[in-house]
This record gives C-alpha cells, sequence and structure tokens, in this order.
C-alpha cells in the first residue's frame, strides 16, 4: 500500500499487534475438527492468486471466506492465527521476506487483517452460533465487518491526510462485498456442518470474484492507458513538455483537495489536467508556435481546440465527466471566456482550477523557468500571482486563486 | 448427505455457474465496448487534425469488418483486424498540420512524400508504449510490407484495404480495383484480393482476374 501519511501504517501495525494479542485472550477457542486443516489450506491457495491494482499500489487477496470458515468453526482466536499463519506462508513462498518493501507491505497488510478479524469477531460473538442459520448469520456478520474494516483501513492509508471518499468506497465495495458474504455464508455453513470435503468447491466463485477484481483492475489499466495515449498524441502533434502536464495535473489535484472535492474528484481533476488541451492536436501548430501576437483569425483557430478536446473524449463512457470541464477551461467568470461565455456560477470549479493553475505554469514557464513559451521570458512566481490576483474575479475564480496561492506559498509543489 | 448440506452445495454451483458466465462472457463484451470507445476518441482526434481524412478510417474499419466476414477470420483475428484499422493512422498526429492542409499531395517533395509515408511507423511505435494495445504494433507495422506467407493474416488485410480505400479517396474506385488486380500475388495476398473483389466491389472488375492463387 502506497500512503502520503508516514506514520499511519506504523499506527496500523501496532494496532494489529494489540487486536491480534487481544483476541486470542479475550474470545474463546472452539473443539478442533477436521475444517480447521481444510479451510486454511483453501485460504492458502487464494494467497498465491493476488490481483494487483499497480496504479493504487493494492495487493487484493481472496481469502476472507475461509477466513470467515475459521472464525465460524474455531472462533475468533482460530481466525487470526490462520490469517497471519497463511499470510506469513505465502509471503516465505513468494519470497516477498527478502524484499524489505514487500515484507513491510505484508506487515501492514497483516495488522490490517488482524484488526479486521478482531473487530469482525466481536460483532459476530454477539450471534449465538449454536444451530446452523446462527452459524450462518456469524460468518454473514463476520465478513461484512471485516470487510467494511479492511476496506476503511486500506482507503484510509491511501487517502493519506485527506478525507475519506466514502461515498465512493461504497458504491466500488457493496457489489463484490455482497458475494463474498454470500460465499462466506456457504463456507461457514458446510464448515459448521463438519462437511470438509464439500469446502474445496467454495473455489469456484472465488476465482470468479478474482476474474471480476481482476477485470476491474484492467478496466483502469485500459483508463489509464488512454490517457497517456492522448497525451502522446499530444505530445506527437505539439511538443509540449511533459514537465508543464504534470506540473498542472498536480497542482489541480492539490487545489482541488484543498477545495474540499474529496480524492476521487480531485484525481479526475488530475487527469483532465493532464488533458487539458488535448484539442491542440488539431491546432496548426505554425500558429501555436508563432513568436509574434496572434491575429484575429489565428486566434479563432487556436480557441478551437477547448471545443476539439471535448469531441475526441466524447466516445469515451469513462471521460463523461471531465469532458465539461476540459470544454470550458478558457471560461472566465466575466462572461468574456471561450467557447460559450458562460458566467461565474455556470463554470465548473473544476475548470477555474485547471485555468489558474495553467496560466500560473505558463506565467513562470515551471519552477525554473525552463518550459518558458516562446514568446515571452518567464516571470517569477511573485510576479505571477501578482498577475493571478489582478485578474481574480475576471478572468479567473477568487476563491481558486486565494487557495492556488496558499498551496504555492505552503511550498506543497 | 444433510438436505441443507446438499442445498449450500447446489448454491455454491450456481454462484460459480453465474460468476463463469459474467467473467466469460459479459465481462468480455464490455472490455470489448470500452476498448472500442477508446479507439474511436484516438481516431476522432487525427479526424480533427486532418478533416481530408474523415471519413477514411471509417471506411476502412467497415471494410476490414466485411473482409474479416469473408474471410471467416476467429472472432479474436475479426477483433485486432478492426483494432488495427481504427489505430493504424494515429502516428499521423506527427505529421505536420500544414503538410495534409494546406499543400495539395501532388506538390509534395520527396522528402514529404517519405515523412508521410512512414505515419503506421509512428503509429507503432506509439502503440509499443501502451501495454493493452502494444500486441497490434506489429501487425500495424507489418502492413507497409509487401505480401509473403509468413505476414499475419491481419496485415495482410489491412494493406488490401487500405491502399483500396485511399487509392480509391485520391484517384477514385476504378484506379483502386485495378491497382489491386494488379498488384495481387506481389504487393497484396491474392486470396484476400480475390475475396474483396468478389463481395466488396464486384462491379468494376475485370472478368478475368489475373492472380496466382
Amino acid at each position: 500500500m502506497r500512503t502520503r501519511n508516514d506514520r499511519a501504517p506504523l499506527v496500523l501495525i501496532l494496532a494489529g499487534i494489540t487486536c491480534a494479542l487481544g483476541a486470542l485472550f479475550i474470545f474463546p477457542i472452539r473443539d478442533p475438527a477436521l475444517a480447521w486443516l481444510v479451510l486454511p489450506m483453501l485460504a492458502l491457495i487464494t494467497e498465491f492468486l493476488p490481483v494487483q491494482f499497480h496504479r493504487r499500489g493494492i495487493l487484493v487477496t481472496f481469502s476472507l471466506p475461509f477466513i470467515a470458515g475459521m472464525a465460524v468453526v474455531a472462533g475468533v482466536p482460530g481466525a487470526i492465527i490462520a490469517d497471519i499463519a497463511v499470510g506469513v506462508a505465502a509471503s516465505a513462498a513468494l519470497n516477498q521476506a527478502r524484499d524489505p518493501h514487500a515484507g513491510y507491505l505484508r506487515t501492514v497488510s497483516l495488522s490490517n487483517g488482524a484488526i479486521a478479524v478482531f473487530f469482525g469477531g466481536a460483532i459476530m460473538s454477539l450471534v449465538p452460533g449454536e444451530s446452523l442459520t446462527g452459524a450462518m448469520m456469524q460468518a454473514l456478520i463476520f465478513t461484512l465487518i471485516h470487510g467494511m474494516t479492511n476496506l476503511l483501513l486500506v482507503n484510509w492509508l491511501e487517502a493519506g491526510r485527506h478525507p475519506l471518499d466514502l461515498d465512493a468506497l461504497v458504491r466500488r465495495a457493496a457489489m463484490p462485498l455482497m458475494v463474498y458474504c454470500l460465499l462466506a455464508v456457504a463456507v461457514g455453513s458446510l464448515a459448521w456442518r463438519d462437511a470438509a470435503w464439500a469446502l474445496p468447491l467454495a473455489l469456484g466463485p472465488v476465482l470468479g470474484i478474482r476474474a471480476i477484481v481482476k477485470s476491474q483492475a484492467a478496466v483502469g489499466n485500459t483508463y489509464y492507458e488512454a490517457i497517456t495515449t492522448l497525451a502522446m498524441m499530444l505530445q506527437r502533434a505539439h511538443p509540449y513538455t511533459h514537465r508543464h502536464l504534470a506540473r498542472v495535473a498536480l497542482a489541480s489535484e492539490e487545489v482541488a483537495l484543498r477545495l474540499g472535492l474529496g480524492t476521487k474528484r480531485a484525481r479526475l481533476v488530475r487527469e483532465a489536467a493532464i488533458l487539458h488541451d488535448l484539442g491542440k492536436i488539431a491546432i496548426d501548430e505554425d500558429i501555436l508556435d508563432k513568436p509574434a501576437k496572434l491575429t484575429a483569425e489565428e486566434f479563432e483557430h487556436v480557441k478551437l481546440h477547448s471545443e476539439f478536446g471535448e469531441k475526441i473524449l466524447m466516445p469515451v463512457a469513462e471521460f463523461q465527466e471531465m469532458k465539461r470541464w476540459i470544454r470550458h477551461h478558457h471560461e472566465r467568470p466575466d462572461g468574456t471566456g471561450y467557447p460559450d461565455q458562460l458566467r461565474d456560477s455556470q463554470i465548473p470549479i473544476e475548470s477555474k482550477i485547471i485555468a489558474v493553475v495553467d496560466a500560473y505554469d505558463a506565467m513562470t514557464g515551471g519552477a525554473e523557468g525552463r518550459d518558458k513559451r516562446s514568446y515571452r521570458d518567464p516571470m517569477t512566481p511573485e510576479q505571477a500571482i501578482t498577475e493571478l490576483d489582478r485578474c481574480s474575479g475576471t478572468q479567473f475564480d477568487r476563491a481558486v486563486v486565494k487557495t492556488f496561492t496558499r498551496v504555492i506559498a505552503g511550498g506543497t509543489l | 448427505m444433510e438436505l441443507d448440506v446438499l442445498l449450500v452445495i447446489l448454491s455454491l454451483l450456481l454462484l460459480s455457474g453465474l460468476l463463469y458466465w459474467h467473467v466469460n462472457f459479459e465481462i468480455p463484451r464490455r472490455e470489448q465496448v470500452r476498448m472500442t470507445q477508446v479507439m474511436r476518441a484516438f481516431s476522432t482526434a487525427i479526424q480533427l487534425r486532418f478533416p481530408s481524412h474523415e471519413g477514411l478510417s471509417n471506411r476502412l474499419v467497415s471494410l476490414c469488418r466485411h473482409l474479416a466476414f469473408e474471410l471467416n477470420l476467429s472472432p479474436r483475428q475479426a477483433l485486432s483486424l478492426e483494432s488495427c484499422a481504427l489505430l493504424h493512422d494515429i502516428g499521423l498526429c506527427a505529421i505536420p498540420y500544414g503538410l495534409i492542409n494546406k499543400k495539395p499531395m501532388m506538390m509534395w517533395t520527396d522528402m514529404e512524400n517519405a515523412t508521410y509515408a512512414r505515419y503506421p511507423d509512428v503509429s507503432a511505435a506509439m502503440l509499443e508504449l501502451v501495454p493493452s494495445l502494444s500486441h497490434l504494433a506489429p501487425l500495424i507495422r507489418d502492413q507497409l510490407l509487401d505480401f509473403h506467407e509468413e505476414l499475419a493474416i491481419e496485415s495482410r488485410v489491412l494493406r488490401v484495404a487500405h491502399d483500396f480505400v485511399w487509392t480509391e479517396a485520391r484517384m477514385g474506385g476504378a484506379i483502386a480495383t485495378e491497382r489491386l488486380v494488379l498488384g495481387a500475388g506481389s504487393h497484396y495476398d491474392p486470396i484476400i484480393v480475390n475475396a474483396f473483389l468478389g463481395a466488396i466491389a464486384p462491379s468494376p472488375i475485370p472478368p478475368a482476374i489475373p492472380v496466382r492463387i
């Protein structure tokens, strides 16, 4: 797990150790059964089939239904021991121990699992498990609480110091968690009935869920590859510096976060910022690179780029939201922008953010002025901020300029 | 075996079946739709840069689809052929705006002709950097090569359809067809030319087709 909050993983590891030790002493362990052997073996098999979300730095494994089964038949201590043992065994077998970073991530992940098992087990224990219905309820509750705790912890680590986007989290996780719960109920009831021979049948649905999660990871990859390819086409058509796009993207995301847009939306703003000038693919590079003031006709041609950007993104469902931001990134609060002469309240906040950050970067030519525009010398950061202030309320949104100024002053970028 | 255990086992089998269907049919269908959308975006960018190319890409895609059917290509080959047709011209973004939009093709210098001719290579080079599309790069690059048996079927079909569409746009359908006929066996795969002429452009063909099969 990648995180921007350095202390969070440490807190998680300490909490994980506390939960693991606490569970061993607080909760009773039940009588041994054949399922005690079968369930960890099945959990171990799934640990060897993880799915990696490369961009988010997250590794998803699929042992939860079997750990839930352990919680039902062996009690919470059994589930914690099985979870940790399986994790350590998989880590050793995959040679992760030799890689300090992988070992560290595995430790964080095990701690995360221990906390989730502790809370899942604690709530589960409130339901009596003496009947089959009770065992099924226990498996359901354990999986639900475990899954939600795990998701919250992972997203907390990922979000770092920014607030969690709970709405997006629930929407993304609801369906897989529901299928997981059904599966855990089946595993829990088979384990409770001591039908250990039938437990391997649960591997079928687990592999199905894995394939679905893998396809979700692939969807993410396709999306980012589309952005990369479009940016590459823009680079080929017009030699944009990669540094300019990267800086505008990074700063736009930061401003969006500070304006309270939420992590998911801020990430979208970052991606839109990379593509904000995409329409320039269809603009004559002789005009874009002209080392003099543009004629009215030339300027009209250049102005088309925001509409072209929207048109290019139109066929892709995932770009539907950001295409509007790209269309309006040259609108002005005083209503004299283009292409639609929108007034202040009609302009999306995301477009306003991109407009401010892009203008600042164009004026300064980056931190060291290396990416200066061909027709003028770069300004100092102070001069550029003064210029943004001067145009605040007419060309740029006041709140965005104020927030961006704080970002620059804070040296976050 | 107790009834409840039997019911749970049946539920697991049913769940496995549903997930199997979802994974093997629904997900690939959605992925294909998504990839096609993305490729259409690339294609739109090129059509906006060079409006004179508008429609050519769509015509090429539609011809490739027809040919894939006529030649009985597998769904996998048909999909990669259609993807190649959509993506083969993304390298045009590296061609100067003024060359195509401001200067008639007849007035191009040798160097300008050479610059233009290498755009499939540029497309392939760009696709090589995109993991999910990199498998199409060699197919697009090989469309520049003359016919030989080792070439992938997608490259051979793309070569025929591409040359026909481009010649048709510049010189008309009759000349485009004639060129295909003359080039069959040397530049083009004769089986594909035959399928093309038989199924897609039957009217202007001379009665005897000089192809080596």
